[in-house]
């Protein structure tokens, strides 16, 4: 690689870092503090993809430090978002003295950075707010008469004992005292169950007079929002307070110098409690399908960045809902017309405590673009939320928003990731594939789908016709065999017809049984015999038919015979006789027919 | 006189279809996507059209309708690869998983490489040359080996296919064209189930009067779903008209 080549990846390198670099400042609203107030420390983050960093506040061995609010802001220029973030804590001096508040970590997820070191100078107490060191004489005298537990003690206090979820709930903790304190005492807040705790920073101090007597008191404030339907409890906070031990001197005594210096370093410490509470979290009403999780008093404003953009170019819409009550846990309002691809939303928000009240805004900026040339007209984009303070949902609605689209400009796209290196083939964006211009027809698939349709009823026709044919081809080959079929059914045609005999009269029956004999014998020989004599019809059974014995023959001669004969003499004729005869008839017509068979 | 005619009538076609296309050339989706329907309405089963009717509603931002129009023209034709890609992407945007990442490419290709229409005409084909084969034999009493084992081998494969595909969420799909509730039973006195998205592709299992009974296989789902809230994709009368309906 050249010279130039180097230089060039240098310069993309160095674009690119200071692309990406992140900004990590820190500052207090001021360097000298009396003991007795309380200072701001704001840390602010700046830069690409910080939406998730938190500072790494270490151990402050000398202030109580407490955080007082976040707030976000983004802005976008030329498609590069910045996000810039700030967090702010409150701190408060436990001692005189200089201090240093140490650097302190911000980790983006890539690296981490440092803010600078800065230093405090906590003074002694501003004079109109001093603890009670200095007291009247009839003070002193009416305090020796009261316990210790009157003089010095803590007190928790609540606005609600009922609320619903995600309600405020301001909670005080306030620590009075009428003895003099040594040092600032130190705090050991509640533990909260099925609540979200939020710090109402600063702590308020000055004077209160009880049943007669003044205290020096001390108050911290902490927001609580109820998590879930139920019970909710706050533990017992707890102060140790170092008091001065109160001894009278004697101006007299000789050891008053030194009874008197040592009396500064004679201290005793004092744990005080505050008693636990308990707090019943109710369930909001079954929300409507719109609900934005918004628990509070809010209004809602709408704005757009450019109102006479170019179809496909970016605008910025943005939405503001801002007032008192979860702006965190707002979700963010629909905004849908057909027209316009909504591509992101980016969320920033501000949280106040004013007056001792949790809210702030929450701004929602929809990256959106229209599709197509003309007038957009985006109805007024609506919010609902629980409003605290008539406990029902309420919608409120921000003015419809007038959006007149320009013809877009051919072939240009945006591009919100600018993370990609130059040198690299950039992709600008996604679509779909773009139309058939030319339509084939759908003759094809009109015609596979009448035939698919039509193909049961060809397999119906050609089923009916091939059991047409069967039955066809079975009739032609029984015409085919007709004298073999004779041949095979002579025995039991013989059969029937000497059956059928037995009902009629003589005349007839012998007749029958005639006819069957000569029958039988037709269809055996496939020859028609009836006008033959039985000598030459034996003559051909004989040729035809080798294997039937000669004594069979003769046997049957003698019955036919025997027929022939009784045919003559009707008259004389006995059924028994008949009955015999046709007896033996069917024996030896069923050995010729076995005979035959062989 | 006849092929005059119909000379004429496919020349009208073709110059409507021109214009529809510099409609939507020149960004006038609404106006296109007018003349794609009406083409549709006398061409029922032109894959092309619908897909040319799902840009335009994917342009409009319907993108429930799009999915909708998408899924017709897959179903006519699955080999389009233009109208397959931008199933893809559309049904990503939607949230709907109608091709699994876990399952490679090829194999949709080939699961999807004929449609329902496609397979069951083979069926037909091979049961009919199967009753040839058998008429054959029974009439000529000669067997013919070949036509009759690879007709018994078509059927069955192509049975087996078409059964395979019986399970596909493209057999007889529906899509969500509002976000509503999923019921227990058939009217709205029944437990709601779970809420569905707008642009849901489910699966249509019985179709009733006012509710019909949906699955959703991915999520283990199924319940009834009033009917003005789904779109039926198959349904032998595609409703041309726009999601307006309710």
């Amino acid at each position: 690689m050249n010279l130039i080549g180097k230089i060039f990846i240098l310069l993309i390198t160095l674009v690119e870092y200071i692309n990406c670099q992140v900004v990590v400042t820190a500052w207090v609203d001021k360097k000298i503090v009396p003991i007795n107030e309380s200072f701001t420390l704001t840390i602010s983050v700046s830069g690409e993809n910080i939406s998730n960093v938190k500072p790494d506040i270490p151990n402050f061995t000398d202030f109580n430090i407490y955080q007082s609010g976040k707030s976000s802001n983004i802005s976008i220029i030329n498609g590069q978002i910045n996000t810039t973030i700030e967090f702010s804590y409150t701190l408060i001096p436990k001692r005189t003295g200089k201090f240093v508040i140490p650097k302190i970590g911000i980790f983006t997820g890539k690296e981490k950075y440092f803010t600078k070191e800065i230093e405090i100078e906590v003074t002694s107490p501003s004079i109109s707010q001093t603890q009670p060191h200095t007291k009247t004489k009839t003070q002193q005298n009416r305090n020796q008469n009261l316990s210790r537990e009157e003089l010095i003690f803590a007190k928790a206090t609540v606005d609600k004992k009922t609320a619903y979820i995600g309600e405020q709930i301001t909670l005080s903790i306030k620590f009075y005292t009428a003895l003099p304190v040594a040092s600032n005492p130190q705090y050991y807040p509640p533990n909260y169950s099925n609540l979200l705790s939020e710090e109402l920073p600063p702590i308020r101090t000055g004077t209160e007079i009880i049943n007669g007597i003044r205290y020096y008191f001390a108050e911290t404030k902490v927001a609580l929002f109820g998590i879930m339907a139920g019970k909710a409890k706050i533990s017992s906070a707890k102060i140790v307070a170092p008091i001065q031990e109160d001894t009278v001197f004697d101006p007299f005594d000789p050891n008053f110098i030194q009874k008197f210096f040592s009396q500064m370093a004679r201290t005793q410490d004092i744990t005080l409690e505050t008693k636990p509470i308990e707090i019943e979290i109710l369930d909001l009403p079954p929300p409507p399908k719109d609900f934005s999780g918004g628990v509070g008093n809010f209004f809602i404003t709408a704005k757009i960045d450019n109102s006479t953009p170019h179809a496909g170019d970016p605008i910025n819409i943005t939405v503001e809902i801002s007032g008192k009550g979860n702006v965190k846990q707002i979700n963010p309002p629909q905004i849908n017309h057909p027209s316009l691809k909504i591509y992101d939303i980016l969320s920033s928000e501000t949280n106040s405590k004013n007056n001792d009240i949790i809210g702030g805004t929450k701004k929602f900026t929809y990256i959106a673009t229209p599709l197509n040339e003309g007038s957009i007209i985006i109805d007024g984009i609506k919010f609902t939320f629980f409003n605290i303070d008539t406990k029902n949902y309420e919608t409120i609605t921000t003015h419809p928003i007038k959006i007149n689209a320009l013809k877009g400009k051919i072939g240009k796209s945006f591009d919100f990731d600018t993370t990609k290196l130059k040198s690299e083939i950039i992709t600008k964006g996604e679509d779909i594939n773009y139309i058939y211009e030319k339509i084939p027809s759908s003759t094809f698939y009109t015609l596979i789908k009448k035939i698919a349709n039509i193909s049961f009823t060809i397999q119906i026709i050609i089923i009916f016709f091939l059991i047409l044919g069967i039955s066809i081809k079975t009739k032609i080959n029984s015409l085919k065999n007709l004298p073999f079929k004779k041949y095979e059914k002579a025995y039991s045609n013989f059969e029937r017809k000497i059956n059928e005999s037995i009902k009629q009269n003589i005349e007839k029956k012998l007749s029958t049984i005639y006819e069957a004999i000569y029958d039988y014998f037709s269809d055996k020989l496939n020859e028609n015999i009836s006008h033959l004599s039985f000598g030459k019809i034996k003559n051909i059974i004989k040729e035809k038919n080798p294997s039937i014995s000669t004594d069979s023959l003769n046997e049957l001669e003698e019955i036919i015979n025997k027929i022939e004969l009784l045919n003559f003499t009707k008259t004389q004729v006995s059924d028994l006789e008949v009955k015999s005869l046709l007896e033996k008839l069917k024996t030896i017509i069923k050995k010729i027919d076995k005979e035959m068979k062989k | 006189m006849k092929f005059l005619l119909l000379y004429t009538v496919i020349l009208l076609k073709s110059q409507n279809l021109e214009e529809a296309s510099k409609l939507y050339k020149e960004n006038k989706y609404q106006e296109s996507l007018n003349i794609y329907i009406a083409a549709l309405k006398k061409e029922k089963l032109n894959p092309y059209l619908y897909y040319n009717a799902a840009n335009c509603y994917y342009k409009m931002g319907k993108q429930e309708m799009a999915l909708a129009y998408y899924i017709k023209a897959f179903i006519i034709n699955p080999r389009i690869s233009y109208n397959v890609s931008n199933l893809k992407k559309i049904s990503k945007e939607t949230g709907n998983e109608l091709f699994s990442n876990e399952i490679p490419d090829l194999l949709y290709k080939v699961y999807y490489l004929l449609s329902d229409m496609e397979i069951k005409l083979l069926i037909h084909i091979s049961l009919i040359s199967l009753i040839i084969s058998l008429s054959i034999f029974l009439l000529k009493s000669k067997f013919t080996k070949k036509l009759f084992f690879s007709s018994v081998l078509c059927t069955i494969i192509f049975s087996s296919w078409y059964l395979l595909r019986k399970n596909s969420i493209f057999y007889m799909p529906a899509i969500t064209i509002e976000e509503a509730d999923i019921f227990s039973g058939p009217n709205e006195k029944f437990t709601i189930l779970a809420t569905i998205p707008k642009a849901k592709v489910v699966t249509l299992l019985n179709k009733g009067e006012e509710f019909s009974q949906i699955g959703i296989p991915q999520q283990n789902i199924k319940g009834w779903i009033k009917n003005s809230y789904i779109f039926n994709i198959k349904e032998e009368e595609f409703k041309y008209e726009d999601s307006n309906r309710k």
